[in-house]
């Protein structure tokens, strides 16, 4: 189920918040409808969630409670079974059919990918390590640790929340009226970006990215790109947003993740705003335990591309994400062997034109079905090799007014401008009028808040019941 | 787990109600929504309940057929999907279905009868490759239907409507691929197998027009061709209706010089857009030929017509002739039946698109054969006209 669904908008949400608002025992009813939620979308591949949750708390509490000598032990078997069930079920075709090469095996038995393995195996290691680490204690009952890993805002697609940031919050947390109203504007955010920026823009990038490499003229190839650049991003922050949003309806608070990344001015600052929450896993778990930048550069660059290489085959099982990664591991590499010092004595612009450039190439490997659509698409966008033929179709057939519209809309809200823009123009201007009007700010902001949540869900409702094409991108991950 | 975990504010508890209450409105409204109606304007049966039970291999499970019927089913779809091709079409000046292409300033064309097939409406007409080569075919079946009702008795004329992607294909959106367009541009040198078959069917001494070169040179003529329609009304109706007039032997001055008037019809389109609408149109006022329309009469088409649904008739008390007609078209025939009536002391125009084979020869003696017609016109668009001969030839006389 996605969020951006009638089935989840109309029906499950508003019954969830009613029971939520209603009801005591609000764990016990985020974790039933946290339930229903995976087996209405994933039906009986419930019992493999269920199946981590019962590991990570049983290795959990062994290496809260095991002598110092048998902690790394526990520790090494958790991450074992999380990562056998990862492989499992999100590796298993990739090694047998493409690393391994092996033609026997009927592609119908490799196994279904469950929604959201790759999340819940990153927030279940996460939770072990710490409590290894002593981060945070194990988990005090099996239902609090089920509540952590399932729950539903961020079960499927993020943010990855640690443990030790929610342990609290699963325990004793008050829920006040400015979490839900600030929730609920989150919320519609995420959803304005999913169903009017991303699907418009996803309507786009498939057209093109369809077509083939004759049909595919330079202008088409940048639109397509552009579009598919626009999607990845209003797709991923907005389903954050959205988990953010009912995180803190909930009362949780979940951390953000992402931060403007396009206004970034180079690929290392890309990545400290693009998916924070992976990334910081990624630093945390991965590279600084590997050595981080401690052992010299030749090391540092080795740590860059151990941790991107798995950056890219956890975003997907085959050979484009792994060069996705790598590539963006080489850039980062290039960057602190001199690029950035160069970089610093540019102008402002051509670094933010640099971080786009290549970040939007990356994307194009990153969509790409095949090393050879990439290099096509690329050589097309290039300008590299033959012309394209007589068949290709003018950006017009593709793109529509409406998508034109909420393309550069979606330029504009990728950057602070727009947020800084509506509140100059709008925010600051109805405070001043309600002032004017005898009313306290408090009450303003709260109309306006309550104006501009109701405002953006009538508009996204009237995409979602025309029954628009509206997947997200990172369910897959 | 026996416990209040996470304390709640009064206020937040209010605000989490009113949005529960807020986002649950379309399931509260699931309790008012008229399916059926739902059902007819989306034009498919809806989905129903999924039993709990259902283990049938082909069954997709129990939760994706539960989203089918939630989609199908959920209260204030039709508002919010009438709203949003609204937006679409008066907002983004979009075309709200594929059926339909928006010219540049709002000239609507018709795209596709299918939307599987893009542009199947502006190939069909402009693409004249695929009609050439089965010239033949298409114009012996049209020559064969015109001989047999000539042969009848019955003064028979196919007249051809044209469109507007040959009348205004300047005016054809960028979001119609170049190469149609150019088609669409050069078809009237080309030269189109519609003029072949006027040909053709004068050295048989049938009758067939076309009239494409007038409509041209009366395409800039104020609010010729509706803007707003693909079907023509107005000027461009009566223009053809004279035209058949000709052909017949009837003079058309008397409704050439009727009086004019700038109105508003209701556009036809509703089914395609997804909302109803209100045209600007030139209408001309027949009140002096005391003309006057029953819609769905004679009621007896249905009983051999199972899905007519567009057909009327015309009786007019001081007509120019004193004689009788019947029109069987597509649905460029009403548009014409209002413009040729004041010729007739009654006619009756049936659009045949939906007809059936097996209803052909029923339709033939039960129907047609009970309306007084002395003049039979046969009135098609120039996207369809040749493959629709094809079609009546099975459909009437039971050959191909």
């Amino acid at each position: 189920m996605v969020f951006s669904s009638v089935s989840f908008l109309y029906f499950f949400l508003p019954a969830f918040l009613l029971c939520y608002a209603l009801l005591p025992w609000r764990n016990a009813i985020a974790l039933a409808f946290s339930v229903l939620f995976y087996v209405w979308g994933e039906g009986l591949f419930v019992l493999v969630l269920l199946l981590s949750v019962l590991i990570n708390f049983t290795a959990g509490h062994a290496i809260g409670s095991a002598p110092p000598e048998r902690r790394r032990l526990w520790l090494t078997l958790g991450i074992v079974a999380n990562l056998a069930l990862l492989l499992y079920f999100k590796y298993f075709g990739f090694l047998v059919f493409d690393v391994l090469g092996w033609e026997a095996l009927d592609p119908a038995r490799v196994p279904h990918l469950p929604l959201g393995i790759s999340f819940f195996t990153f927030q279940s290691l996460s939770y072990l390590i710490d409590v290894y680490r002593r981060d945070a204690k194990p988990a005090r009952s099996l239902s609090d640790l089920a509540l952590y890993i399932m729950m539903f805002p961020q079960l499927v697609a993020g943010p990855i929340v640690r443990y030790a940031t929610v342990a609290r919050q699963l325990r004793r947390r008050v829920i006040h009226a400015s979490y839900v109203r600030h929730g609920l504007l989150f919320f519609s955010v995420g959803l304005a970006q999913k169903v009017l920026f991303a699907d418009n823009m996803a309507a786009v990038a498939d057209a093109v990215f369809a077509l083939p490499s004759e049909r595919l003229g330079t202008g088409l190839a940048w639109t397509g790109s552009l579009a598919y650049m626009q999607q990845i991003y209003f797709d991923f922050a907005g389903y954050s947003n959205m988990a953010i949003g009912l995180g803190l309806v909930m009362g949780f608070k979940f951390p953000h993740n992402f931060n403007y990344p396009y206004i970034s001015q180079s690929i290392t600052e890309f990545w400290r705003r693009w998916h924070m929450s992976l990334s910081s896993w990624f630093r945390d778990y991965l590279y600084i335990p590997l050595g981080g930048n401690r052992h010299g550069p030749l090391a540092t660059y080795r740590n860059l591309f151990v941790v991107f290489a798995l950056c890219g085959l956890w975003h997907g099982a085959s050979w484009t994400f792994l060069a996705w990664g790598l590539y963006h591991g080489l850039l980062l590499v290039v960057e602190r062997m001199g690029l950035k010092a160069v970089l610093a004595r540019l102008p402002r612009l051509a670094r933010h034109l640099y971080a786009l450039l290549a970040v939007l190439f990356g994307w194009v490997l990153f969509r790409a079905e095949s090393f050879e659509q990439a290099r096509l698409f690329l050589a097309r966008m290039l300008w590299i090799g033959q012309d394209s033929g007589p068949e290709t179709p003018g950006i017009a057939e593709i793109v529509s007014h409406q998508q034109w519209a909420f393309g550069v809309l979606g330029i504009l809200a990728a950057t602070p401008l727009l947020r800084r823009l509506s509140t100059r123009i709008l925010t600051d201007r109805t405070l001043a009028a309600g002032r004017r009007h005898g009313f306290k700010p408090g009450v303003t902001a709260a109309l306006l808040d309550g104006s501009f949540i109701v405002g953006l869900l009538v508009l996204c409702s009237l995409y979602i019941a025309s029954g628009t094409y509206s997947p997200f991108i990172y369910f897959r991950f | 787990m026996a416990r209040a975990d996470g304390r709640i504010s009064n206020k937040a508890r209010g605000l989490l109600l009113a949005m529960a209450l807020f986002l649950g409105l379309p399931a509260l409204a699931m309790l008012w929504t008229d399916d059926a109606k739902r059902a007819d304007w989306e034009n498919h049966p809806l989905a129903p309940f999924p039993p709990p039970w259902d283990r049938a291999p082909e069954s997709a499970g129990f939760f994706p057929a539960l989203d089918d019927w939630i989609d199908d089913h959920f209260g204030l779809a039709l508002p919010l999907n009438r709203l949003h091709r609204r937006m679409l079409f008066y907002g983004f000046r979009d075309s709200p279905s594929p059926q339909l292409s928006l010219g540049r300033d709002g000239f609507v064309y018709l795209n596709t009868h299918d939307a599987r097939h893009p542009n199947a409406a502006f190939t069909r007409l402009c693409d004249t490759g695929p009609v050439n080569r089965e010239y033949d075919r298409f114009a012996q079946a049209w020559l064969g239907i015109l001989e047999h009702f000539q042969d009848a008795g019955l003064r028979t004329v196919l007249g051809i409507a044209p469109t507007k992607p040959v009348v205004y294909p300047d005016r054809l959106p960028n979001s119609v691929p170049r190469a149609i367009r150019a088609a669409c541009l050069g078809y009237r040198q080309a030269p189109p197998p519609l003029r072949r078959l006027v040909e053709d069917a004068k050295t048989r001494g049938l009758r067939v027009v076309y009239p494409l070169d007038a409509f041209v040179a009366h395409r800039d003529d104020d609010n010729f061709y509706p803007r707003e329609s693909f079907h023509f009304s107005g000027q461009s109706a009566q223009l053809f209706a004279q035209t058949l007039m000709r052909e017949v032997g009837i003079d058309p001055q008397p409704i050439a010089i009727a009086p004019r008037y700038e109105g508003r019809i209701k556009a036809d389109l509703q089914k395609i857009l997804g909302f109803n609408r209100r045209i600007r149109s030139t209408q001309t006022d027949y009140g002096a030929f005391d003309t006057r329309v029953a819609y769905r009469q004679p009621d007896f088409v249905t009983t051999c017509y199972q899905r007519a649904l567009d057909f009327g008739t015309y009786e007019t008390g001081a007509p120019i002739t004193e004689r009788t007609a019947l029109i069987l078209s597509d649905s460029f025939g009403a548009f014409t039946a209002a413009h040729l009536a004041p010729a007739y002391r009654r006619l009756t125009w049936i659009n045949v698109s939906d007809l059936r084979d097996e209803e052909g020869p029923g339709f033939l003696t039960d129907c047609l054969g009970r309306i007084p017609a002395q003049d039979l016109f046969f009135v098609f668009h120039d996207g369809g006209a040749l493959w629709d001969g094809g079609r009546l030839q099975q459909t009437f006389l039971g050959t191909h």
